[in-house]
């Protein structure tokens, strides 16, 4: 144990004195100037030609500017959430598996208050990203810790008996793809480019600012990025000795 | 020497060791899902260095977001905010790496179940043998 | 002059540094997930000292809460303990 600890501090020392070192050369200096492009993005955000009315300059890079990466990140997301599926399938009919119990009465309402504030400050970050920062990936994050929560303390059989399926979460997370490639692909049957922003959303509806189809995105990426991490948990949680049987009977063993 | 380059240093190299640290976690321990926790410890460093290049180290320093819808709100940015670019590669890059490091896991889980352990040595020979039975 | 933003920026990076060893040396899979845990805490200061709130917000729901859930079911179906270091 203490072999342990004197090989840590021998490493802290080593960092410190090699960061004087460096600094006495004055090798690194931080920048204090922005890149050309950056104030590219920063300029054009909202006031200048080519505008994506947003006053977040992440969100538009992220949606509008370079929003084919993002079409392309959520599907090597989809293909993760589908790899784990094919690992942990199982042939139907299942059979009857044991009963879990969950938690005490205690825990179960207070999991209940705590899940209800969790989707509420979620379903904020996620539809405001287009003001302030947040969106819909970091708004969907925030959605999974509810199931994750909700799966201990009512137990997983109790979830899947009340209809909450992992097949249908696939199911919810395959429509809300769908809305996001409709989304970028509406403009092109008016003869505009893919994923145009301005040229065919509105920039504001009623008075508020929505930035175009950055707030349509938002909102399809948070249930998407929600359902997915909540199908994962679910079937990460069925019982181990349903798998084992499938296995032995595949292998042989 | 000022307090900036100090700093600054400070950050480099402690980037530095976690990047040692962690390849020698991926390569001198033997269970599996300890080479797992390296990798994430691994690119969560390298996410880290993007961001570092986006910075400008003036006080203060605010994210390039817009607080009032005006002109010389736009000005104030311009002068005091950080590169929103590197940012935006991040986010995906995140995305990324957790959809690759949640198939590993995966991947982990149904090596155990067919071969029995987590031991790196124990399942690449056991998958091995396969290949140069046939 | 030192600010509190140089104090701080320090002190993350030595919390930085001393997690990661604690987490890459530690036998017991448990505890060691809960050291990568707080180093991604360490480096979750660093990212708000560095003005990025978009990259902070995914960052810090994705290491702390999904990638410590995922390891703790991966160590629950299989072994709890690294079985000892080594080279290959």
């Amino acid at each position: 144990m203490s072999k342990r600890f004197a090989v840590l501090v021998i490493i802290l020392a080593l960092t410190v004195a090699s960061a004087l070192v460096l600094s006495y050369t004055e090798f690194a200096k931080p920048a204090k100037e922005l890149k050309p492009i950056g104030l590219f993005y920063i300029e054009n955000s909202y006031f200048g030609n080519l505008t994506a009315k947003s006053p977040e300059a992440v969100t538009a890079i992220v949606w509008d500017y370079r929003g084919l990466d993002t079409i392309y990140e959520s599907a090597v997301f989809f293909l993760a959430i589908v790899g784990g599926l094919s690992i942990f399938r199982l042939e139907p009919p299942q059979p009857a598996g044991k009963e879990a119990k969950g938690l005490t009465r205690i825990s179960r309402t207070g999991t209940k208050i705590i899940a209800l504030l969790i989707i509420s400050v979620s379903a904020s970050i996620a539809l405001h990203g287009h003001l302030t920062p947040g969106g819909g990936f970091q708004g969907g994050s925030t959605l999974a810790v509810a199931p994750l929560l909700l799966i201990p303390v009512f137990s997983v059989t109790r979830l899947v008996s009340a209809g909450i399926t992992s097949k249908r979460l696939v199911i919810a997370r395959s429509a809300a793809m769908t809305c996001i490639g409709l989304t970028a692909l509406l403009p092109v049957l008016k003869g505009l480019e893919l994923t145009s922003n301005l040229s065919f959303y509105p920039a504001e509806i009623g008075g508020e600012l929505i930035s175009g189809s950055l707030f349509f995105y938002n909102i399809f990426e948070y249930l998407a990025v929600g359902s997915g991490f909540t199908a994962v948990f679910l079937y990460l949680s069925t019982f181990e000795e349903t798998y084992r049987r499938e296995i032995e009977k595949e292998v042989g063993t | 020497m000022s307090e900036d380059v100090f700093t600054w240093s400070l950050i480099l190299m402690m980037l530095f060791t976690n990047t040692l640290l962690s390849i020698y976690g991926i390569v001198y321990r033997r269970s599996l899902t300890k080479k797992l926790i390296a990798l994430t410890i691994l690119s969560d460093t390298a996410n880290l260095v993007f961001i570092l290049i986006g910075f400008r180290f003036i006080q203060p320093a605010v994210p390039p977001v817009l607080t009032e819808l005006s002109l010389e709100n736009l000005e104030y940015l311009k002068q005091h905010a950080v590169d929103p670019l590197p940012q935006a590669l991040v986010l995906t890059g995140i995305v990324i790496s957790m959809a690759v490091n949640a198939l590993i896991a995966f991947g982990i889980i149904q090596a155990y179940r067919i071969t029995g352990s987590t031991d790196a040595k124990v399942v690449v020979k056991h998958f091995s043998e396969g290949v140069k039975g046939e | 002059m030192i600010t509190l933003i140089h104090l701080l920026l320090s002190f993350a990076s030595l919390l930085a540094i001393v997690f990661v060893y604690l987490a890459i040396t530690e036998k017991d899979l448990i505890k060691a997930i809960v050291f990568s845990a707080g180093q991604s805490i360490s480096y979750t200061i660093i990212l708000q000292l560095f003005a990025a709130p978009d990259v902070l917000l995914a960052y810090i729901a994705v290491s702390v809460g999904i990638y410590s859930a995922l390891l703790v079911y991966v160590v629950s179906k299989t072994e709890r303990f690294d079985g000892g270091g080594g080279s290959e």
